[in-house]
């Protein structure tokens, strides 16, 4: 037994490992830019000039640590830059990458798009007293050439910025060198394409510094990291939620176990009886209910002083502190977490005690008991000596998936009620692609999975004799 | 003797009938604490560093800026004396010199001085610093602090702008340099150095600055109360991540004691307590409950819901402003089925934006037609709102020469030798209900004038891609509304552009406007720019939105333009 508690143990650490890469891994497949993303304001609203916003998206990619490759190595085609996570802007990265689909040759995609960043700082910074409809055009074909990853389209555009320039003198004097450039790197884009490249397969490595390599070895550390959205440690986040999500499941889940056994057990026992038939239909009612419509339909009503019924106060819990007395920590938590417990208990309860009513009435046909009945046992005690402990195990199991959902939080509840725990907190690092905070919760979810099966493999040994998991013991087992 | 028993007895009969007929309406609540619902935590309640409203709201009730906005967009002395003393300099610079109130100080007892305003200036230059505001004040060049009176400044711009004073006193809080570095790591930084772009990377490299930068960006200056002081009239006194921010008056604060010739700086509650509701339903259950005094951004239908409700409408007053964003449907000009106005004219006129409006905004809504706040003196009030009329959309179709030539129920021409169908495609942000009708609504109009509009729900961030991406068609987006109009980013040919609308005239109008002092010259550049956005539709402007503020009874307060829509610092207990 102790032998393979210590191996399941030691699977942890490869467990959370794969999990993290899983997760790191599909959080690059989100559409979108963490760094913009956390800045959404300046860099949708475009209220800042280009060379501001660079400077900005350089400087918070630096601090979130997104301006470094993913991970260690990388399978890419071999005309793919190793350099390419360093590029800003989502937009600028998209249209790159699109123009390198086409070519294959990453050094004259590059130079083409350097050099049409120069014609365009080059018209930026001609004063304004040399405006003319040349110009105004001029600006706005090296804006659409800018955000075109066609090399059709692209040669058309550049066809235009060819013919306009010419039609003002100052505009040609000022323009004309970088145009050449352009006009140049263009050419060579076109007349130099490295197809091949693009079909052939290449491992590059990126070393140590790297974004998951960071990630990993703060872990190692103990420390979560910082969340993008707004720098606080994310354990120091993680750990004032998970307080308030312990509290509301810490009461929920014993009270759903509790009520499902002595509910099971009893439709059990009196299967077929009128309080069988009623429960059946109370519970599948119950079950049929979406608990979040129950939890708003019990938010209005029971915080309505319309109906004098306003027992629920929305931030009652938000006026303890540290200097409130536990009486009134009790006295305050109760009043107000009891709706949100009962949001929690019902749809786990309806689930268990059907569970465990299938499982009694199994259990209760088994011969054991009819030769404990025999033996002239009192019926409590054939109940629940030996036909419960036999028919607990789909509990047992379903403790083992409780356990991880019950600590990652109850996105539904906590957001009604106003609750600022694990869900609620991981919804909105969900959605604000804060991926500091979102690995944590996946993290301890993770862990308190593996953990939570743990204990449901021990709970089995415990519960039944004939359960044993060291090798010596599996031949004479059941 | 009867004649005064006569009047006493009438006298108690009225006082009794009048007790009887007044329904005295009893709070739940008293005293002069006021509690604010924020829809979302703050990022940090650091003035310089936060990025939300959510962080800004709180911080700065406890700092001052050195002027800001009065009702009609002017700005006003806050904790300066007066206005400046503008002289123009060589190389179309100029400088402001300002004096701040003799009365200014910290929470130590320390005066405000114009040391403080330069070490804020080198704090949001810092390289390593990441200052929002950081471009902002990017026009300042140089900051002289008068030896002799510390309090009295000289600040340097260049180029001189209409927006000039603005960044210099709007944009930022004054932050306290003896609290925030006490090392005086800043001090001996040159703030000519931190002015000059080719000196930024050997900054960024300099031990002081990246210690300061470090030290300023800790998690201690961003949430903890030692480090969170300006001089304004509250301060932080505590911030429960995810549920409330505690803000509390000063006792003896300066600004109380020149109230009566500064108006602007009155503060009226003791405490302002700051609760973090989420859910929408929580916010109108704890509104029901009396547990908030105030908060914006209510549903219009709760607010409708709320304001018939005859116990909260006993004890909240229900307010309206108009907010500071409009929405509209950005247009690819670029796009060549698009290229043409009369096009997007005739787009305009298949939106029924009034029954936008009534339908999906309960008319909390209000029509505008270009991107100037309404109440703005540079809003040009000649432009009308495009009505919905089918038969002028068919009308201008076909003057552009888009016929149905196959009875298809869809226009069609001829572009680049191909014919045509003008068939659209409309991005919108999937999981909000009203931009899904009003995709609907806009399909099942555009129809009718032979305009096939594809609606497409994506993902928010994705919307704003395409949208800064050039790739749509057309799309439903939002923009702020800012006092003085900068149309430079979004309208220069050069520049984002992302409608692509743009010629030498609107490029002239869009450079001559920022350095325009004679502001009845500049409105009316500013008038003639709009016309011309207007005449292209080059942008489909719709509305703006009312904001649904509820302000409980026992405060006096009046709304406001600016984010929440309320100044809590001006809640008068009745």
């Amino acid at each position: 037994m102790l032998r393979y508690f210590l191996k399941r143990l030691l699977l942890l650490a490869p467990t959370l490992l794969v999990a993290l890469v899983l997760t790191f891994g599909l959080s690059r497949l989100v559409p979108g830019d963490p760094v913009e993303e956390a800045n959404a304001e300046e860099f949708e609203q475009s209220t800042q000039s280009e060379t501001e916003l660079l400077r900005m998206y350089r400087s918070r990619s630096t601090r979130m640590d997104l301006d470094k490759p993913v991970f260690y190595c990388a399978f890419q085609p071999a005309a793919y830059p190793d350099t390419f996570h360093k590029i800003p802007f989502r937009y600028r990265r998209e249209i790159l990458i699109a123009l390198l689909r086409q070519n294959g040759n990453w050094p004259a995609v590059e130079r083409y798009y350097e050099s049409l960043g120069k014609l365009k700082k080059v018209l930026q910074a001609m004063p304004v007293q040399w405006n003319s409809d040349a110009r105004s055009s001029l600006g706005q074909a090296v804006n659409n050439l800018q955000f075109s990853s066609n090399f059709a389209v692209a040669k058309l555009q550049i066809g235009e910025i060819a013919a306009l320039i010419p039609q003002d003198s100052v505009l040609q004097q000022q323009t004309s060198s970088a145009y050449q450039q352009l006009s140049k790197s263009f050419d060579y884009l076109l007349t130099h394409p490295q197809k091949a490249k693009l079909y052939r397969p290449s491992l590059v490595w990126h070393g140590f510094d790297n974004q998951f390599h960071h990630t990993f070895l703060g872990y190692l550390k103990g420390d979560l990291g910082q969340s993008f959205e707004d720098a606080k440690p994310v354990s120091a986040k993680i750990a004032r939620a998970l307080s308030w999500t312990l509290l509301i499941n810490g009461f929920a889940l014993p009270l759903a176990y509790l009520l499902a056994i002595s509910i099971g057990v009893r439709m059990a026992v009196r299967k077929g009886s009128r309080f069988d038939q009623r429960a059946n239909t109370v519970l599948f009612g119950l079950y049929a209910l979406p608990a979040f419509w129950v939890a708003l339909v019990l938010l209005v009503v029971f915080s309505n002083p319309d109906w004098g019924m306003n027992f629920i106060s929305i931030t009652g819990m938000m006026d303890l502190d540290k200097d409130s007395s536990w009486a009134t920590w009790i006295s305050v938590s109760f009043r107000q977490l009891i709706i949100p417990i009962l949001c929690l208990i019902y749809p786990a309860m309806t689930v268990l005690s059907r569970q465990m009513r299938s499982a009694m009435v199994v259990a209760l046909n088994q011969d054991f008991v009819r030769t404990a009945r025999a033996k002239g046992l009192a019926e409590k005690e054939v109940i629940w000596n030996h036909a419960f402990p036999n028919a607990a195990f789909p509990l047992i199991t379903s403790f083992g998936s409780l356990l991880p959902e019950m600590v990652a939080g109850s996105i539904l509840v906590e957001s009604i009620f106003n609750i600022p725990g694990m869900g609620r907190l991981l919804i909105y690092a969900m959605g604000s692609q804060d991926w500091p905070v979102v690995f944590g919760i996946m993290l301890l979810g993770t862990l308190l999975s593996i953990v939570g099966l743990l204990l449901v493999d021990l709970a089995y040994a415990w519960l039944d004799p004939r359960v044993r998991f060291d090798r010596s013991n599996l031949s004479t087992s059941a | 003797m009867n004649i005064s028993k006569t009047v006493l007895f009438c006298l108690v009969i009225v006082l009794c009938s009048a007790s009887f007929c007044t329904k005295s309406v009893d709070y739940k609540r008293s005293g002069n604490s006021v509690i604010v619902r924020l829809e979302s935590d703050a990022d940090r309640l650091n003035t310089i560093l936060t990025q939300t409203q959510y962080g800004r709201i709180p911080s700065d009730l406890a700092h001052l800026n050195l002027m800001t906005y009065n009702d009609s967009f002017e700005l006003v002395p806050y904790l300066v004396k007066a206005q400046p003393i503008i002289k123009d300099l060589p190389n179309d610079a100029v400088s402001y010199t300002f004096e701040i109130l003799d009365e200014a100080v910290w929470d130590d007892g320390k005066p405000v001085t114009g040391k403080d305003y330069l070490f804020t200036l080198k704090t949001i230059l810092n390289p390593k610093v990441e200052a929002v505001i950081g471009p902002f004040v990017e026009e300042i060049k140089d900051v002289q602090v008068d030896p002799k009176n510390p309090k009295r400044f000289t600040v340097v711009m260049s180029p001189k702008t209409i927006y000039s004073l603005d960044y210099a006193t709007n944009s930022f809080s004054v932050i306290p340099e003896h609290i925030l570095d006490p090392k005086g790591l800043m001090k001996g930084i040159p703030f000519s150095d931190l002015c000059n772009p080719d000196k930024a990377d050997a900054l960024a490299a300099n031990p002081k600055v990246v210690e300061f930068a470090e030290l300023f960006s800790s998690q201690p200056y961003s949430n903890d109360p030692k480090y969170l002081v300006g001089c304004g009239p509250y301060r932080i006194e505590s911030w429960t991540a995810g549920e409330k921010i505690v803000v509390k008056k000063k006792k003896d604060w300066w600004g109380d004691k020149i109230v009566k010739t500064h108006p602007l700086l009155t503060a009226f509650p003791d405490e302002i307590i700051f609760k973090i509701i989420v859910d929408p339903a929580a916010t109108t259950a704890a509104i029901k409950n009396e547990e908030i005094d105030a908060t914006n951004r209510l549903a219009p239908e709760d607010f409708t819901a709320l304001q018939q409700n005859e116990a909260v409408n006993e004890r909240y007053n229900f307010l309206n402003p108009t907010t500071m964003t409009y929405f509209c449907v950005a247009t690819n000009t670029r796009n060549p089925k698009l290229a043409d106005k009369r096009v997007r004219k005739a787009i305009a006129h298949v939106l029924d934006v009034d029954e936008l409006i009534q339908e999906l905004y309960l008319g909390f809504g209000e029509r505008i037609c270009s991107p100037v706040p309404l109440n703005s003196p540079d809003y040009n009030k000649k432009l009308k709102p495009i009505p919905f009329d089918i038969n002028k959309a068919k009308a201008f179709l076909a003057e552009a020469g888009w016929k149905d030539s196959n009875n298809n129920g869809i226009v069609d021409k001829m572009i680049d030798g191909k014919s045509t169908e003008l068939s659209l495609t409309y991005f919108y942000a999937a999981g909000r209900e009203t931009s899904q009708q009003m995709a609907l609504l806009f399909q099942d109009n555009a129809k009718k004038a032979g305009i096939e509009i594809k609606p497409q729900a994506l993902e928010g961030r994705e919307v704003m891609g395409r949208w800064a991406s050039h790739d749509f068609d057309l799309l439903s987006a939002g923009r702020g509304l800012a006092p003085i109009w900068s149309p430079e980013q979004n309208w220069r040919t050069d520049s984002d552009n992302r409608s692509g609308f743009g010629n030498a005239e609107t490029d002239a109008l869009i450079d001559q406007i920022p350095v325009t002092f004679d502001a009845k010259k500049r409105r009316a550049m500013y008038h003639r720019l709009q016309e011309m956005i207007y005449e292209e539709q080059a942008e489909i402007f719709l509305f703006t939105l009312k904001e649904c503020i509820a302000i409980h009874k026992r405060f006096e307060a009046e709304p406001m333009e600016n984010s929440p829509g309320f100044a809590p610092s001006e809640f008068k207990l009745k």
